[in-house]
């Protein structure tokens, strides 16, 4: 029989070294342009975090008094003075940029009241006056006697 | 055993495949490099948005009434869903009993904190969130460089390089990280980096309604967290783990995870 | 749900599939051992099994990428891990070690096969005639010299492949035994144990597919291939045994702050895979049946019996111990204050269903692998009585 040019161990490398050769170019390629710039990471990624949009506009003395500093100003005197709008009102983002859009409303039930105002174990009366809801006001919307952005004004709520 | 061809055969062939071996990578490398002039403009912007910044974060837990606006308002700025059980943040609840016995418990991240009638020694809450550890083991254990922490002193994960692995989320001895349930990639606390990057802050130290959060650029002296660093006996959790974590807690008692 | 779990710990991450990886790479890494056993130790009486062990690893090592590629967030993003792999991230090696130990099984294979191939390329026709043509690669010498190379060349990569077979598993091992926020599964014993148990499953395999195989061919068992085999299961699993259970021993008697948790763990939680299962059924029994499998006093039948169901029990323990080690430590919610339990699937999320079939397919394709390669030397067939020590092979 003929002997070949080339042998076994011969083809057998050739086919491994061109394996290994396609993957390096192979990786080249496929890395990403800004990889390793700031470290082992790709750092076109920080810039994309930092573009991301918000929900939550910035604090409300910023955002909402342009158009709101009437009752801005009072609940700053008030008790509920130190909390942001967002804690009540939830994102306004939206609606501090395109004000005519959307009319955000708040309920003023028990349940959003309750998350801080609520009796349950841990919360502490040095931290936050808390009552029993059903013992309280049985279950009405807190808004009936409290203005909440006036808490305690005459003397516990508005007349009805 | 006979050459299976003369010397001067083997030089040839040997010649050629060097020649392939060194010329393809090269020429690959070549190629790549000049395709990608490094945007430098961008690289030196954000530079300089990193320079003389350090953020810290700082817990008082005497403060923290467990009403869970954190939560809520991480997950509204977050767009995670609020029925999903993974959470950025979440508030823990320590009920310290008479016989020194700890219940602890954080339904739906402290979303769900029912009334209880119960006799307790000490109580407490615990708000929690990712540490932005300086030696993160979940930084460590990435697989693809996903995440990172960046010069300003936040981990981040990159969304598009994230093979969903979970190796990151078996590391972080907190447990602050989670797999998305939509894009299927690794997510965490950021400390709301895209709002910090623009001056404003973390949407759960914005909403807290009794200051019990604070945020801020301990290399500013004239930040509020450098004197409340100053002033405040000062704890982490899981110390022993060496992660270096970032988050300060005021009052952390000993029976805290 | 136990006790205060973390709101992120609820659920467990690495499933089943998880299980399988280091299962299957187990049985690649001894498999591959078995088979250079013989051709760089010169272990004589393992040549019967030299080539199908190799096989059996070949056969594995195809399906060893599949649990973990469907296990993944974004499996199409799978090969940024060998792009971009992370160096100080253990599972950043899996592309680079698996790929290396995959081309240098495939080497071996061919070298091993070599003359056979050509053999089947001259003396077929058609399609098959084809097939084997491309396969030989054009090396069509088959002089003794060649021979001879090729067999030298079988030898250098079955000895460089027993410290990448040890790489392919320790590897796991410390993946998961370098998890720090993990107590059940951290500690630098992570990789030996894996290596030794991994060579256990191996032995293990093979036993029970020899005594399968031939059962199938009608040909005798060839008892001191056998009793080898037997005599290495039961070294390396008492190896494998003492060092975890050391491991526990020690941790019950440090008593870290962790220690009432991993208590609990073994007792309550994994009771039944750990203490049942893995070193009652899979460790116990076996170390007790291997030693009589060789006793004098037994016919040969009952020797066979008794080691191949021995193969067995710890194929199913080792199954075990991979649950024990990828999902017990999962359990434990970092919290250290509470436990989460495994939510068994049929079908959906690494369900049990698509884990037989990651554990059926390995074997068709090693059906079919002996079908192209036949790893059968020209053994004595039929029933014919004969002593014990004598070898069938011609």
């Amino acid at each position: 029989m003929q002997k070949p040019r080339f042998s076994a161990s011969f083809r057998a490398s050739v086919l491994v070294i061109l394996l290994i050769l396609g993957f390096i170019v192979a990786k080249q390629l496929a890395k990403p342009k800004s990889f390793g710039e700031f470290g082992f990471y790709r750092g076109d990624n920080v810039a994309e975090w930092i573009a991301l949009d918000q929900n939550y506009a910035p604090p409300g003395n910023i955002s909402c008094l342009k158009c709101h500093d009437k009752i801005g100003q009072l609940t700053a005197l008030a008790e509920h003075g130190q909390l942001d709008c967002q804690a009540c009102h939830g994102p306004l983002l939206a609606h501090s940029l395109k004000p005519g859009d959307s009319h955000p409303k708040v309920a003023g039930n028990a349940e959003l009241c309750g998350t801080c105002h609520n009796q349950i174990l841990g919360r502490t009366k040095e931290q936050i006056t808390t009552v029993k809801v059903s013992e309280h006001s049985g279950g009405l919307d807190c808004v009936r006697c409290h203005d909440p952005h006036q808490p305690l004004s005459m003397n516990g709520g508005r007349t009805p | 055993m006979k050459l299976k061809f003369t010397r001067r055969e083997f030089v040839i062939s040997a010649a050629k495949v060097m020649a392939v071996g060194l010329l393809a990578p090269t020429g690959a490398l070549a190629v790549t490099k000049l395709a990608s002039a490094a945007d430098s403009s961008a690289q030196n912007s954000i530079l300089q948005q990193w320079a003389g910044k350090e953020w810290n974060f700082v817990v008082d837990t005497a403060k923290c009434i467990g009403c869970a606006s954190c939560v809520k308002a991480c997950k509204k700025e977050n767009n995670l869903p609020l029925d999903q059980e993974v959470y950025r943040t979440w508030v823990e609840r320590y009920l310290v009993d008479t016989n020194e016995e700890v219940r602890i418990d954080s339904p739906r991240g402290g979303l769900d904190f029912q009334q209880k009638v119960l006799q307790v020694n000490k109580q407490f809450f615990v708000p929690k969130l990712c540490n932005q550890c300086k030696h993160a083991p979940c930084i460590q254990v990435c697989p693809v460089g996903a995440t990172y922490r960046t010069g300003d002193g936040v981990v981040l994960v990159d969304r598009e390089r994230c093979v969903g692995c979970s190796y990151c989320i078996q590391a972080c001895p907190y447990s602050a990280r989670f797999l998305h349930p939509v894009l299927k990639v690794a997510d965490k606390c950021n400390w709301c980096y895209p709002r910090i990057s623009k001056g404003l802050l973390p949407a759960c130290v914005q909403v807290c309604p009794t200051g019990a959060r604070k945020f801020g650029n301990i290399k500013d002296p004239a930040s509020e967290i450098v004197a409340l660093k100053k002033k405040s006996r000062l704890r982490v959790v899981k110390q022993d783990m060496g992660t270096g974590p970032t988050v300060f807690y005021i009052d952390l008692d000993e029976v805290v995870k | 749900m136990s006790g205060y779990v973390f709101p992120n710990d609820l659920e467990v991450h690495w499933r089943l599939f998880i299980v399988l990886y280091p299962y299957i790479t187990g049985i690649v890494a001894g498999a591959f051992i078995v088979s250079s056993l013989y051709h760089v130790f010169g272990k004589s009486e393992l040549k019967p099994l030299a080539r199908l062990s190799l096989l059996t690893s070949l056969a594995f090592l195809f399906c060893a990428s599949f649990p973990l590629l469907s296990h993944l967030g974004q499996p199409l993003r799978a090969l940024n891990i060998m792009m971009t792999p992370h160096l100080t991230s253990a599972m950043a090696g899996f592309g680079f070690i698996y790929t290396f130990f995959l081309i240098l099984c495939l080497l071996e294979t061919w070298f091993l096969f070599r003359e056979d191939i050509v053999k089947f390329a001259d003396s077929s026709k058609g399609s098959v005639k084809l097939f084997y043509s491309i396969l030989t690669l054009g090396a069509k010498d088959v002089s003794p010299e060649a021979l001879d190379k090729d067999h030298r060349i079988v030898k250098v990569l079955a000895t460089i492949g027993i410290p990448a077979a040890f790489f392919l598993t320790g590897y796991v091992g410390f993946i998961f035994g370098s998890i720090k926020a993990n107590v059940w599964n951290s500690t630098p014993l992570m990789p030996i144990i894996f290596i030794l148990s991994a060579t256990v499953s191996g032995v293990a395999l093979l036993i029970v597919l020899y005594r399968v195989v031939n059962w199938i061919r009608r040909v005798k068992i060839d008892m001191p291939c056998l009793m080898s085999l037997n005599s290495y299961l039961w070294i390396f699993l008492l190896t494998a045994t003492i060092l975890e259970v050391l491991e526990v021993l020690q941790m019950g008697y440090e008593g870290r702050a962790e220690w009432p948790m991993i208590y609990g763990l073994i007792t309550q939680h994994i009771s039944l895979s750990y203490l049942v299962i893995q070193m009652g059924i899979g460790v116990l029994v076996p170390l007790i049946l291997l030693p009589l499998g060789r006793s004098k006093r037994f016919s040969m039948r009952i020797k066979q019996t008794l080691t191949t169901l021995s193969g067995a029990l710890v194929l199913i323990g080792v199954l075990a111990m991979r649950f024990n080690v990828v999902i017990g430590g999962q359990l434990i919610s970092k919290s250290m204050a509470g436990y989460i339990s495994y939510d068994w699937t049929l079908f959906r999320h690494e369900g049990i269903i698509p884990d037989m079939v990651l554990l059926l397919l390995p074997l068709l394709i090693l059906a079919v692998l002996v079908r192209v390669l036949p790893p059968w030397f020209g053994e004595l067939k039929g029933p014919k009585k004969q002593a014990d020590d004598v070898s069938p092979l011609k």
